[in-house]
């Protein structure tokens, strides 16, 4: 009887919304990445994710991914690299025709690639462009809102690895900075 | 620690408790519901969206269907919330309609007024833009304007990828989007000059990339095993995504001759792993594949449409749809296969292949049935692993069947080939149309068993399906007027448009791009007297344009000055006309030697570029339950797909960021 009382408060709780639901990650105070300081945001699918906002609409979100080691994380990135270049290459038309058949990004709109190998990291990178969405992908100038550098730093050292989504205005050089400042310290 | 412990249990009991309460109100009819009682907002959302699912007052009348009890659960849900029809916005497809329904916006503001987008400064035989793609929305998405607070889950969403949601939220993209790896299935036939002729371009996916339909002939030098002594079998390799399936063609004498009785399948050529005659099915075996160069984990399934006479054989190789390069994040697709096996999202392809012969007609339902069997059990799966707070769910099947050729053109009365059938073929054609419908709302029922009372519970479509009696090949018009230049290619025997002399070209899916000095080869707008004249001519072409049977396709071309105000298009993402066509007709593009305007299309059914205010049969349903609403209230007038959700934020009190143009359904909330 007891019991069933304190479980019916609990009912009433959850359904006020005055018990968090357990599932739900816990959003901590702020944790340092790459040496700023990043605010935990919720992850569904276990992995755990971070955002920074800054002036001019800065907005960096990162990443933890497991990685047992290495290999395994060099093997991630190959993949996930692989798809976000996907975006951007020549496909089919969503409704194909005789005359209609391809859908292709210009080349002045499409990311470039780069990578370096450091001692302490390794970082491979897309830089391109966002819609204000923040999706890759804006290939006309009127979607463009964002520049975005998409890519993945792996630190050797803490075997940690982290997925990035840079967006900066496209008329700052935001990226470089956040590059030039990478840092595996805390 | 014990203590914490007895806690977490009492917490996940009296969860259950209440959240057994919540099912109740769903699971024992309508007289014990008690969900719109409460005059405060839902705080979660579930909304299913099959695509193309027809409802109108007059021939699927899914809303008496359901009162007579062949949709349980769409009847649940009528008696527990507000119903009503729906009208999709212009042009009446896919990827205009899910951005409308996902923004409350017009194309207009959206930015999506159809699939391929052309804009100026770009050659029109390159689209910049998908309309699918999530990159070509201006605005955000129902699934942006949450906050990192909700857990989120999109299935099979038009419009979803790349994925927008980068934490707290799983994307599985299906088919759409134009992101990560597409696996599409594949049919392997006997090679045949005459089949391969009549198919033609459509059984390309895409010019450059793979054929849907492959053609190929029995070599003695794919035999297996290799020390085996077979005498009345030849064999096969069919290739697909870097991995190889072999296929052994096991004959039988018969009066007369041979014949093929059954197909033998193998992956490594030496162990045979499943023998099958004509209709059957295999299991799934896995398969590593490529794509772009990484090794991705799949599925194959193996199923014989036809095995006969003259050696011919018709071979299905269904792939799993959902991999670690479509989904986000990538262990999700682990995730969910192990649970409920590997996705079928949806029967068939685009272009349909499943068109050219009788037996296809089976497949096609087999694959009707598989598709909605993986997505009612996905909801399930869906909801135990990752307890969405938002979960929005479309599958592609009621589309791809309603405008199939198999049905549409024979089950609705003002479709010309209506009479070609007799009455007691069609009433089989209705029950297998009642079938996918039953389908369907089964999914609604495993919906709302995992809905809880905070949830706010929709269930619509983004348009519905009418005959198409008749495919209008514009630019043979256009090209006998001497308005396109074209060339037969010799490798493919396709016309191939020269864009600097041509003037004048139809584009899908109800696009004419006019300019008097050329079309390319970067489109430009161009304005003038030149340019009105032949504008003005195309129109008075297009609009005394009419078939044999004296019945004109036309319905209105309006110029790209008005498309904004008169059909809510963003201009500079249309051509210089838009065209509407009459019901029963499609515009196509097709050149063909033949130069005939008016053909018999494969497809019976169509959505594309009609006016569906007054074309009841291109609505769709409209349901919705929750906190707020009423319950068992018919919605009085047609509301528009804009409308949706301006009504689902009201009823979960979000203020939208932005001022979208659909307006709130207000009758429907118990407080007005």
């Amino acid at each position: 009887m007891r019991s069933l009382s304190i479980g019916s408060l609990v009912v009433a709780l959850v359904v006020l919304g005055v018990v968090r639901n357990t599932y739900a990650e816990q959003v901590d105070d702020p944790v340092l990445i790459f040496g700023k300081p990043y605010i935990r945001v919720s992850s569904l699918a276990g992995s755990r994710a971070y955002e920074m906002k800054g002036a001019d609409g800065l907005v960096v979100q990162v990443k933890e991914i497991r990685a047992r080691n290495e290999a395994v994380a060099m093997a991630f990135i190959g993949d996930r690299l692989a798809l976000f270049k996907s975006v951007f290459e020549t496909k089919r038309v969503d409704y194909p025709g005789q005359h209609s058949r391809v859908i292709e990004c210009p080349a002045e709109y499409k990311p470039q690639f780069a990578e370096t190998n450091r001692e302490d990291y390794y970082v491979a990178y897309f830089m391109g462009f966002a819609n204000q969405n923040k999706v890759a992908g804006a290939c006309l100038p009127d979607l463009i809102a964002y520049r975005h550098m998409y890519g993945f730093v792996y630190c050797k050292k803490q075997a940690q690895l982290f997925e990035l989504d840079h967006y900066s205005n496209p008329k700052l050089n935001a990226p470089s900075q956040f590059l030039e400042a990478l840092s595996c310290e805390p | 620690m014990r203590n914490q412990k007895c806690l977490s249990k009492l917490v996940i009991n009296s969860a259950l408790f209440g959240m057994s309460l919540a099912f109740a109100q769903f699971s024992t009819g309508a007289e014990s519901t008690a969900i719109a009682t409460t005059p405060s907002s839902s705080t979660k959302l579930s909304w299913f969206i099959p695509d193309g699912f027809r409802a109108d007052p007059d021939l699927f009348n899914i809303f008496q269907w359901a009162k007579d009890g062949k949709l349980p659960n769409i009847k649940r849900m009528m008696e527990s919330g507000s119903y009503g029809y729906s009208v999709p916005v212009f042009p009446s497809h896919t990827p205009a309609n899910f951005a409308a329904l996902l923004t409350g916006m017009y194309p207009k503001t959206n930015g999506v007024p159809d699939g391929p987008m052309r804009v100026e400064g770009q050659s029109l035989e390159k689209s910049a833009v998908g309309g699918f793609s999530s990159s070509a929305r201006r605005v955000p998405a129902v699934w942006g304007q949450f906050g990192h607070d909700k857990r989120i889950v999109l299935l099979s969403m038009p419009g979803s990828t790349p994925p927008e949601l980068k934490t707290n939220a799983v994307t599985i993209r299906g088919r759409w989007g134009g992101w990560g790896a597409d696996t599409h299935s594949v049919i392997f036939e006997k090679a045949s000059i005459e089949q391969r002729t009549k198919l033609a371009r459509n059984s390309r996916l895409f010019m450059q990339g793979m054929e849907l339909t492959r053609y190929l002939d029995p070599d003695p030098k794919w035999k297996w095993p290799l020390n085996g002594e077979e005498k009345n079998s030849s064999y096969l390799k069919l290739d697909l995504y870097g991995a190889s399936v072999f296929a052994k063609l096991q004959r039988t004498k018969v009066k007369g001759g041979q014949r093929l009785t059954a197909v033998a399948f193998s992956r490594d050529g030496e162990k045979t792993e499943v023998v099958l005659k004509n209709g059957q099915w295999s299991q799934w075996f896995p398969i590593e594949i490529e794509w772009n160069g990484r090794k991705v984990t799949s599925n194959f399934k193996f199923h014989v449409i036809s095995a006969g006479p003259e050696e011919f054989f018709r071979i299905r190789v269904l792939v799993d749809s959902m991999n670690s390069l479509n989904v986000e994040p990538p262990d999700v697709a682990d995730a969910i296969r192990s649970d409920i096996g590997p996705m079928v999202d949806f029967p068939d392809n685009f272009p349909a292949q499943l068109v050219y012969y009788p037996d296809d007609k089976k497949t096609f339902l087999s694959e009707v049935k598989q598709s909605i069997d993986w997505h009612r059990r996905s909801v399930d799966s869906i909801y135990s692993k990752y307890h969405p707070d938002i979960f929005i769910h479309d599958i592609y099947t009621p589309n791809q069947m309603l405008t199939s050729k198999w049905w549409m053109g024979y089950v609705d009365p003002t479709s010309l080939r209506y009479r070609d059938i007799s009455d007691r073929q069609r009433k089989q054609l209705w029950s297998e149309v009642m079938e996918m419908y039953k389908g369907i709302d089964t999914i609604v029922g495993k919906t709302l068993d995992n809905a809880d009372q905070d949830t706010l519970i929709v269930f619509s479509s983004d348009h519905g399906a009418i005959p198409l009696d008749s495919s209008v090949q514009i630019n043979n018009l256009f090209a006998k007027k001497g308005w396109i230049t074209y060339a037969i290619n010799p490798n493919t025997g396709e016309p191939s448009i020269d864009w600097l002399k041509s003037k004048v070209v139809f584009l899908k899916m109800s696009n004419i791009y006019i300019n008097p000095n050329g079309l390319g080869p970067t489109y430009k707008r161009t304005s003038g007297p030149e340019y009105d004249a032949l504008r003005q001519e195309v129109i008075a072409a297009l609009d005394s344009l009419q078939d044999e049977n004296g019945r004109k396709p036309l319905d209105q071309a309006v110029k790209w000055e008005d498309v904004e105000s008169r059909l809510n298009l963003p201009p500079d993402r249309t051509g210089d006309l838009v065209i509407a066509n009459r019901p029963g007709f499609g515009w196509a593009e097709d050149i063909t030697n033949d130069g005939k305007i008016f053909v018999l299309p494969l497809e019976s059914g169509y959505k594309q570029a009609v006016f569906a205010g007054n074309v009841r049969g291109l609505w769709a349903p409209f349901i919705i339950v929750g906190k707020g609403i009423k319950r068992d209230h018919a919605i009085q007038q047609p509301i528009s797909n804009i409308d949706q959700l301006p009504t689902i934020f009201r009823a979960m009190n979000i203020e939208s960021p932005r001022k979208m143009e659909g307006r709130v359904i207000d009758e429907i909330f118990v407080n007005r």
